[in-house]
This record gives structure tokens, sequence and C-alpha cells, in this order.
């Protein structure tokens, strides 16, 4: 019972954001999350400035330290000015063990300053993914092998371009964050 | 609520099928995989027909044409129906045949509307590999090339339920349209064959090579391929879906 | 700034935008079967925009015999695309919404992932792009690599890319495009209707169908290649398999200059050489006298059981001092598919009950096992295959013409005023083919009438015996 309610509720508020937002914005998704700060917020809370964004999580061992790595490039690159028009997002593949806790501790280790981390559920990560076109699959439990990609949301949530978050092109990537 | 008893009235009316849960070789696998294990869970007899998804756009007018925001679909949705009196919808001969041009978030939106969900690729797979006597039909001599002698066919026009019953009673898995999954995301493969042996650590961020599991399942390839040419919002003329259901008192399936 | 959403792998395209900034661009000089674009005149690399479309289309593949064909640009070999060593290739990739499959391509000529493959796995009613430098010149096969990749190709989807080389190639007359293709389907060769891809045969190598350009009879008869004597020719030739290596040969010439597998080295004087199943060769050749020039590949069953025949129809004086008039330099034994009958063996019959399918069972007959030879509408060959449009000696005596078809003739025979010396092997068809294609021939194409029921051919087969010929008739 409560599912259907849910479910046409949230078409209904669909309908009031769209009025908000463009079509093509990924803040048209409803979902809410939680930061390393254990702090709720809904996707569209981080509209208002450009977002670099990937999908990966803490204990991952692969290319994962390579993405995080060239966001980290792009934020150094980018000037003062520019830095405070972008936010660095990271939503993890595996929100049953990336709980806030376990995020802030990651980010900290990292240096992470001023990134926001979130850990959602599972169902909300897939719809997310399925958004940015993110593919993933758990390999055994503790694995999660998927693609390598950083997305740059506009500040209105729509997205800018994708690009191979194994690629050695900050400068490219920083274009796009300059004006 | 009117909802509620479209959804019941839905598992009459549409009509479902347990299918009985167990184990099967997925044809990629990673390295260290056993075979995969499915619980039982109910199934769609047929696939969703252009009438269904009328009616559920009329509970749902956020999924018109016109009104769906471009994130969830893209702009070959519904095109197969026509505009009659300003409205959009199918023609009289259409009504039962299979719905296509849609997208995953529309199919999903569809499913969860009556208390269902969309099968994962695991639970495609499994149903998808019976014959009309085993749940195992893979062996038989025949199968594979009737699966693939749709691939020959011209596209024609889809009416539902008109091929026999599979082992489980479920029809039109196999001659009448690709269908959408839960996880049809989740197959990491590039679609270049050659590569498919392992996976590409340029694209994907994986430690497992996908060797395939048996390199003469050519539907399955097939399946796999076309599933990692899609993106969820894409609006495709052949491509429909079936909703899925937990079966009472099983657990949430997962294939890890 | 431009909004863009870009698709997933991007590392190619980016090296295009640091490359291409200044380089000038144009579209790409493309062409459909069996035709050549022009040569490349810039001498300077450029950015190249090429856009193709997979389409999956139901065409003949035989007369009578239907297939279904995935494409590039709906036609068997997709279109041949020309360009320059250096160029930047920009390729957008479309796959037709009415299409089954996702396809890709997989360019020979590019040096990256999968050829391509990997940037261009393109869902139906979907566009992919992706660029790539042309590093070698040579003459590359491209192909649609979606796995299955052999059923992909065995379905006809392959092509030819020609990176010309810097310094351009040496101008000559005509160019023509050519390719093979092996096909493997349920029904056996000249088996009538929609025949599906036949997984078993293919894994086999049991080809029933070896073809260049997509059918048989794709370049005979009217679709003849053509030229001038005093031309030189070039054929850009390609195989797209999927299986079988060629043994491509020009009944009538030998090649001057061959482009061993259609890279840089070159070997003269060559009467056949071979071409690898995705793999290519370029062979020049001056005609020097007129005539019909039969492409073959020599393996030779190929050729005439299975379709891979094409013409080129040279036009001009005759030059008697190079050739004195026989044309061909061996004996050829047309048979299609028909073999001599073995004992006990079930044969699909066609029984007519009608004039009227008689007529249309025997055109079915005649296009499977005759018109190689005698050519569409029975016009023959000028000093090789006799006339059976109007042919007095066809018309003179029907029984003859059983026993033509039933034992066979051999020697001297005079046709409508021109002298033919062939062989005719005797034709292992069944009493009713017989009946059914020499009635559908007699009331065919000016000749004067009748019918032949099977009974005759019946006895025929008893009392009848090889025909020799008699020149003076």
């Amino acid at each position: 019972m409560i599912r259907y309610l849910v479910a046409v509720l949230l078409l209904i508020n669909s309908q009031l954001l769209q009025a908000e937002y463009p079509g093509d914005s990924v803040f048209l998704l409803e979902s809410g999350w939680y930061t390393q700060d254990s702090k709720k917020v809904y996707l569209r809370d981080l509209a208002g400035k450009k977002l670099v964004l990937a999908m990966t999580y803490t204990s991952c061992q692969h290319t994962c330290p390579t993405i995080v790595s060239n966001m980290q490039s792009i934020e150094k690159n980018l000037s003062e000015a520019d830095r405070d028009k972008v936010r660095f997002v990271l939503v993890s593949l595996m929100p049953q063990s990336d709980t806030p806790e376990v995020l802030k501790i990651y980010a900290n280790k990292r240096g992470l300053k001023g990134w926001t981390l979130l850990s959602g559920n599972d169902d909300d990560v897939r719809m997310l993914a399925m958004v940015l076109d993110v593919r993933y699959k758990a390999v055994g439990k503790k694995e999660i092998s998927h693609s390598n990609l950083i997305t740059i949301l506009d500040d209105q949530g729509r997205i800018e371009q994708q690009i191979l978050g194994t690629d050695s092109i900050p400068d490219l990537i920083s274009e796009h964050l300059h004006h | 609520m009117n909802v509620i008893a479209l959804s019941l009235f839905a598992d009459l009316v549409v009509g479902m099928v347990v299918v009985a849960g167990g184990e099967y070789r997925p044809l990629y696998l990673s390295e260290d995989s056993e075979r995969i294990s499915v619980s039982s869970f109910k199934l769609d007899i047929t696939p969703v027909s252009n009438s269904n998804f009328y009616e559920f756009i009329q509970q749902s007018p956020g999924w018109k044409k016109n009104v769906i925001p471009t994130l969830f679909t893209e702009n070959t949705y519904l095109g197969h129906w026509s505009e009659v009196d300003n409205v959009w919808k199918p023609d009289a001969s259409q009504s039962e045949e299979v719905v296509t041009n849609v997208s995953w978030f529309a199919a999903r939106a569809y499913c969860e509307m009556q208390g269902k969900r969309l099968p994962t690729v695991a639970e495609w797979e499994f149903v998808a590999r019976a014959s009309e006597s085993r749940p195992d039909g893979s062996q038989e001599s025949g199968y594979n090339q009737r699966i693939l002698d749709w691939y020959a066919m011209p596209n024609l026009n889809a009416v539902i339920g008109q091929t026999p019953n599979n082992y489980w009673g479920v029809k039109d898995l196999h001659g009448l349209i690709w269908e959408w999954t839960e996880d049809f995301n989740s197959n990491l493969i590039s679609g270049e064959s050659r590569a498919d042996a392992s996976i590409d650590t340029k694209l994907y961020c994986a430690a497992a090579s996908a060797d395939a599991a048996d390199p003469s399942d050519y539907a399955a390839f097939m399946r796999y391929g076309f599933r990692s040419s899609l993106q969820a919002r894409f609006a495709i003329s052949n491509l429909g879906f079936r909703c899925a259901k937990n079966a009472e008192g099983a657990k949430e399936d997962s294939d890890d | 700034m431009r909004r863009q959403i870009i698709s997933t792998v991007l590392f190619l395209l980016t090296t295009c935008h640091v490359y291409s900034e200044n380089l000038p661009v144009e579209n790409a000089l493309v062409s459909a079967p069996p035709m050549v674009p022009p040569a490349i005149t810039r001498d300077y690399p450029a950015k190249v925009i090429v856009r193709m479309e997979t389409v999956e289309q139901v065409m003949p593949l035989a007369d009578g015999v239907d297939y279904m064909f995935w494409t590039f640009d709906g036609s068997v070999p997709g279109s041949f695309i020309r360009v320059r060593e250096g160029d930047e290739v920009e390729f957008h990739l479309s796959n037709h919404p009415s299409s089954k499959m996702p396809h890709n391509i997989d360019l020979h000529a590019v040096t990256g992932p999968g050829g391509g493959a990997t940037s261009s796995f393109t869902a139906p009613g979907h566009t992919s792009t992706f660029s790539f430098k042309v590093l070698n010149p040579g003459l590359y096969v491209y192909h649609c690599a979606t796995a299955p990749v052999g059923m992909h190709i065995a379905n006809g989807m392959y092509g030819l890319i020609l990176v010309e080389p810097k310094e351009g190639l040496k101008p000559v007359d005509r160019e023509y495009y050519v390719m093979q293709g092996d096909f493997y389907t349920k029904g056996k060769y000249g088996e009538a209707g929609l025949q599906p891809f036949d997984m078993e045969k293919a894994i086999n190598e049991l080809a029933d169908y070896v073809v260049f350009n997509g059918s048989v009879g794709a370049m005979t008869g009217e679709k003849s290649l053509s030229a001038n004597v005093g031309e030189t020719i070039r054929l850009y030739v390609g195989n797209g398999g999927p299986n079988l290596v060629s043994s491509f040969h020009v009944i009538g010439e030998i090649f001057d200059r061959v482009n061993v597998e259609g890279g840089t080295v070159v070997n003269e004087n060559v009467q056949t050489t071979l071409v690898p199943a995705g793999g290519s060769t370029i062979v020049e050749f001056k005609v020097e006298t007129p005539g019909t020039l039969i492409m073959v590949d020599h393996s030779i069953f190929r050729a005439f059981n299975k379709g891979a025949l094409g013409m080129i129809n040279v036009v001009g004086p005759d030059n008697p001092a190079i050739y004195s008039g026989k044309q061909f330099d061996s004996v050829y034994l047309p048979e299609g598919s028909a073999v001599q009958s073995i004992p006990g063996e079930t044969q699909k019959l066609d029984i007519a009950n009608s004039l009227a399918e008689q007529n249309r069972f025997g055109k079915r007959t005649y296009e499977t096992n005759c018109q190689a030879c005698h050519q569409v509408g029975g016009i023959g060959i000028p000093r090789a295959f006799p006339p059976l449009a109007n042919s007095d000696f066809l018309n003179q005596d029907h029984q003859r013409a059983i026993d033509v078809l039933l034992h066979g003739m051999s020697g001297k025979v005079v046709v409508n005023g021109e002298q033919y010396n062939s062989s005719m092997p005797a034709i292992g068809l069944s009493d009713h083919d017989i009946a059914n294609v020499l009635t559908f021939l007699l009331n065919n194409w000016d000749n004067s009438g009748g019918q032949i029921a099977p009974e005759q051919v019946k006895q025929r087969r008893l009392e009848g015996n090889p025909v020799q010929a008699d020149p003076a008739h």
C-alpha cells in the first residue's frame, strides 16, 4: 500500500520539480542521500554550482584511486575564483558499507576538503547510474566493477561533459570549468 | 484507491507464473565465479501490451509523451502510437501488440505502479533458457537455431501471447522483442567481441576477466550485446518489457 | 560555450581535438559497389567526415532466393571509402531504427582498440561518433565486430577503405570495387524463398553461396563491368569471408601489377592471386582485345556452382595479333546446383499441373542451372555459349533438345548462323525439371512455342544418346 502511495506522491512531486529544472536535469531525481557529515541532502540541494562527479567506493583497489586523483588535479588547476563555483562529488556504489562515518574517514585520509561524499540506497544508486550511463556489476561481495567516468554537470544539473576517469587530461576538463 | 485495485486486477488479468529458483551459469563469468543462484520469483506470462501501457499513462500522466522529461527518455518515445482527437494513443489494431519505444525509466515506473518490478538479468536469462519441455533447453537440438532464425526475420508487428508456453508457462521470451531488465547496465562488455575476453581497464574499473562461459550460446551473446548498447533513456522500436515480483516470502534476489 | 552530451569513450576524440585544430574539413569520398570514388587530388592531410548507416534488409541473394542481409549503407559490400595517408577521420556510425541488432565497425586501417569497434557500438536508432588518424597507406577491410562476429560478417557486414599513399596512386582508366563473400543458408544452393542464416554450416565452413558483391550475378549480364580496348583497369578486390580464402583470377587476362595483399609490395605478371578472408588485393591490367573477361574465384566449383563469377565487358576493335578468336582457353562445365543424380537419392520435384506452372518452374530452373552460361534472356555469349533466344537449333528439333539436356552434346554446332564449338554436359535434372525448363524456353524469347511433357523426357532418358553436333546440320 505504502509503495503505491509513495509512487503517486513521487510522480506528483516530479511534476512540480519539472517546473523548476530543465527536462534533462539530473536534479529531477527525487532521491535523498547522506553526506559524510551525516547530513541529509537531495540531489537538487547541490544545484547552483557546477558538479564534478564520479561514482566509486572507498574500498576500491583498481582505478578508483586514479579517478579521485584526477579529480584532485582538476581541483588544483582551478583558480580561487573558479574553485568557488565548482563542487566535487563522490557517490558511493556500495552504500551498505560506505556509511557516512566510513566516508568521513576516507575523505580525511585522501584530503578531500570541501568535497561532498554521498551514501544512499541501492535503488537510488541504480537510478543515478542509469541517468549518468555508469555501468556497474557486483563481483562477489566485496568488489564492484564499474565504468571509469567523471561527469561534469552544469549548475542546473545537466550533463555537460563525460570523460574517462583514467585519462590524464585535467587541463581539458578545467577548460569547461572556467567562465 | 483505484491504484491498488488495478494492481490486484493486474495479477489476475495479465497473469504471472511462479518460476522456481535454481542455478545457472551466466554467459559472462568473472574469474572465480560459481553458478549463479536465482531465488524463486514471479514473472508476467507475456510482455506488456500497448493497451496496458496506455492505461498506465492515463493513471500517471507524468509519463505521457509530451510531459515526460528528456532525462527519462528520447524523442522516439511511444513513436508508434498516433494522435487521435488530440490524444496520443495506440490505435485499435495495436492494442494487443507489445508496447515498444519505452525507456527503462518508463518501464520501471509501470512495474512499480503495479506493485511489481523489472526482472533482473539473472532472472530473465534463467527463465529464457527453458524450452517448452525443460527448464534448461539450451542443449536441445535446434534450440539455438530457432532463436537465431528470429534475427533473420524482418521486424513484424508483434501481437503478444502467440508463441507457445515455455517450461515455466512464460511466453514470448524469444522471437518477439528485446526486453528491459532491472540491471541491464551490469554488462561491462564493450560490444567489441575481441576485447570482451578481459575487461578493458581503460573503460572499466575491474579486476575480473569476462570470458564467455559458452561461446556457442550465440543467442545469449546477442542479448548481452544488445543490453550493452543500451542506455536507460533509449526508446527503441523492438525493445519492450514485462514485470516480475518476488515470490511470497522470498528475499529480494541479488546476484552476488 | 555549447553544452554537449558526449558518448562514453572519448580518448580518441580528445586526440582529435588536439590534431584537427588546423586541418581543413571535408566530407569523405564514398561510393556504392561496384564503383570507386575518384582519386584524391589534394596533397595535404584533411579532417574527413564519414557518415555510414548500418541497416538490416531483405535483398536477393540469387534469383528466387532472398536473404536478410545486415549491411553498411544498404549494400553488400558496404560503401567504398577513400581517404589519404595522414587524414584525420571523424566517423559517424548510425544504426537504423529498424535494426534488430546493435552494430559497430572495425576498420583494419585504424590503429587503436578494436579498430574503432569499441567506440562505435551502437543501439538501433542511435549514432556513435569516433575519430582516428590513418597512419598506413593500403587497401583495408572494414567489418562489423559485434559478437557473435562471425554471424555479423556472414550476413554481409563488410567493405573496403582505401588509404592512398601521400604521393597518390598512378592514374588508370577504370577503377572498380569487387568484394567476395561466402554465405550459409538453411536451404541448399538455389532453394527458393527467404533463407535464414545457418550457424552450423558457417562453423563447418560449408558455404552454399560464394559470390562477388553480395549476390549471384551481381556483375553479370547487364550488370557487367565495362571497359574499352586499350584501357588500364584497376580492381580493388576485397574478401569479407567469413571463412573462405579467394584465388582471384580474371579469365582472359594476366595481372600486370598486383599490390600483394593490398599492401605496398608489388608483384608483376600474375595469373591468380590470393585474397585472404578479411584481406584485400589490388590488381591492374591493360585490356588489349574486346570480349567478356570473367572474374572468378579459381577454386572453380565456387565459380560455377556457387556464384563466384563476375564479368567485364570490353568493347572495341578486334586485335587478332593478340587474340585470334577463341576467347576461353579452357573448357567450362557449368552445372549450377544440379549434380549427376545418385540412384536412390530423393529429389524435390517441381510437379507442374499446367502450361503456366511449367513456365514458372522452368524459369526458376533456367535461372539456377543455365543462366550462368546462356545468360539472362538466353542471349548467350558470342563464340562461347549459343543463344537460346529465337534459336533455330532449339526450335527445329524438340527431341534433340531433350537429348542434349539428358545426355550432353559436343562438337561444332551452328546456331542462328554462328558457329560454336564447346561441350554441353549432361544436366542431372529430373524429368519434370527438364520438361519444365524446355517448355519455358520454347514459350519465351521469340521461340516457336510448344510443350514438353515429363513422360517424353522419361522416354528419351532410356532411348536417347549424347548428341554429336554436325556443322553442316
